[in-house]
């Protein structure tokens, strides 16, 4: 059995935080899509920013 | 090599210094603010009460972690006091003394401050415009033993404010000159939802009609509105719009119209002289939104330190925050066509139609929201030039 380890990325510009776990359900990301799975033309559903625009969170 | 001077620390002049650095490790920057060149998102200034934040909540990175994680020399509490074009430098005030600082290249990201309104009373100046986080710090401070609070303005921000005030258990008035909430972004129905979404107890809307006065009375405020109606407030906020600070550029003789005139590299009449997000205009519109200048100051970095790069913005979704009606819109720059409404209760789809039928902006409520995407493939792309 694998445990899936969930990552979390913020938003350089407006703090908002992606969690793998959780999802973005509301912008059509399925609860545990990993970030690297979301689509490149992926833009912060708060501030626009770009996917690169998001950071690990350590 | 003489430095690239960037005057601003808003949005647009870190996004900026940020992203030369991440092309180039060597060149010299040097960014010089007014303030105290923290980093803030400014949209969260518009629904900060209500969750109980404070200014220094909101601040995401202090000056000295900025200094380390760019590596750029910045110089706070520092105003830029002239442009001196012909030469390249920058006369500078920190309060203390005042020094000249040779450019090779120069951006202006000095954004926009608060429209004045022509009101009259004793108690005018008591008028207080949240544009920045000392305002936010001063505001916060004073509405703390206030009960009722007049909002001007039923803009984005203005209504951001009423959702954020009353859900903070103040009684709110709102006064706008036009019909409904909104009323460059969205069409008639969608801004009367809007309106209903909002507690009839807890917020008074006054559409059609102006501050005329503001006087001091009973150790409250009376205000007068052209259409004769006088409310007796605490508080009045005014968030009636903003004015791109451009004075800087015009006493350098940088051409300038609302804004600082600038061509698709985001280039003024002047050659080493650059201007990016509130204070800058671009083909006859200013864009004073956090996205654009994301965008302006990404091309901007190219432009500066590797090849002119033009600037393109795709079709961007502005979420307006007020819980009770999660509303989305996407202004459409030309302001000629109409609206097509679509929807029921609550939820609604407008397009706005240009003169040639094409889908130019749009507006969505409640549930239609999830539409985003789609209305963002249906809209034309946007051409500033
Ligand atoms: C309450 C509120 C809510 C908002 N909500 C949204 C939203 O939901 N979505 C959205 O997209 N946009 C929103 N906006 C707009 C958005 O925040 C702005 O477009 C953006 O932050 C502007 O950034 P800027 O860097 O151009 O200007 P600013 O942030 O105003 O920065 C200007 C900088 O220039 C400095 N400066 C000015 N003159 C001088 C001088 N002479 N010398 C030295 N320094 C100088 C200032 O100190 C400051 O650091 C909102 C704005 C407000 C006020
Ligand atoms: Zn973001």
């Amino acid at each position: 059995m694998t445990v899936v380890e969930y990552k979390k990325y913020c938003c350089v510009t407006c703090d908002l935080v992606y969690d793998e776990e959780l999802g973005f359900p509301e912008e059509g990301i399925a609860p545990g899509t990993l970030f690297e799975d979301i689509p490149d033309d992926w833009t912060c559903p708060e501030c626009s920013a770009s996917k690169s625009d998001f950071f690990l969170v350590e | 090599m003489k430095p690239i001077i960037v005057i601003g620390s808003g949005h647009a002049g870190l996004t900026l210094t940020r992203e030369l650095r991440v092309i180039n490790k060597e060149v010299s920057i040097i960014l010089i603010t007014q303030d105290d060149g923290c980093s803030y998102y400014k949209p969260n200034l518009s629904k900060a009460i209500s969750v109980g934040k404070s200014a220094n909540d909101l601040v995401m990175k202090n000056v000295e972690q900025i200094k380390t994680e760019q590596d750029v020399f910045i110089k706070t509490h520092t105003k830029v006091v002239a442009i001196d074009a012909k030469d390249s430098f920058v006369t500078v005030d920190d309060g203390i003394s005042i020094e000249r600082i040779f450019y090779q290249d120069l951006v202006i990201a000095t954004g926009a401050s608060p429209f004045e309104l022509p009101i009259t009373g004793n108690a005018k100046n008591e008028i207080v415009s949240v544009n920045n986080l000392d305002d936010y710090r001063q505001f916060r401070e004073t509405i703390k033993n206030k009960e009722r609070v007049l909002i001007i303005g039923a803009g984005f921000v203005g209504i951001e404010f009423a959702s954020d005030i009353f859900s903070a258990g103040y009684h709110v008035d709102v006064v706008d000159m036009e019909a409904w909430p909104l009323k460059r972004a969205l069409p008639q129905q969608l801004g009367q939802s809007i309106v209903d979404s909002f507690p009839k107890d807890k917020v008074n809307w006054h559409f059609g009609s102006s501050v005329v006065s503001v006087d001091a009375k009973n150790e409250a405020l009376e205000v007068t509105l052209s259409c004769g109606k006088k409310l007796e407030v605490d508080f009045v906020l005014s968030a009636v719009g903003i004015r791109p600070n451009v004075g800087l550029a015009k006493a350098a003789n940088v051409d300038i119209n609302r804004g600082i005139v600038v061509d698709n590299y985001l280039r003024t009449c002047i050659k080493n002289i650059y201007a990016i997000g509130d204070c800058a205009e671009i083909s006859g519109h200013t864009l004073p939104f956090i996205a654009p200048a994301t965008f302006a100051a990404k091309a901007l970095a190219k432009t500066l330190l590797t090849s002119d790069t033009g600037l393109s913005i795709p079709n961007l979704a502005v979420a307006v925050k007020i819980p009770t009606c999660t509303t989305i819109v996407c202004p459409s720059l030309s302001l000629k066509g109409g609206w097509e409404v679509e929807g029921e209760g609550s939820d609604f789809v407008a397009r706005f139609m240009n003169s040639k039928g094409q889908v130019s902006g749009f507006a969505l409520t409640g549930k239609a929201i999830s539409q985003k995407g789609a209305l963002l493939k249906e809209c034309i792309a946007p051409t500033l030039c």
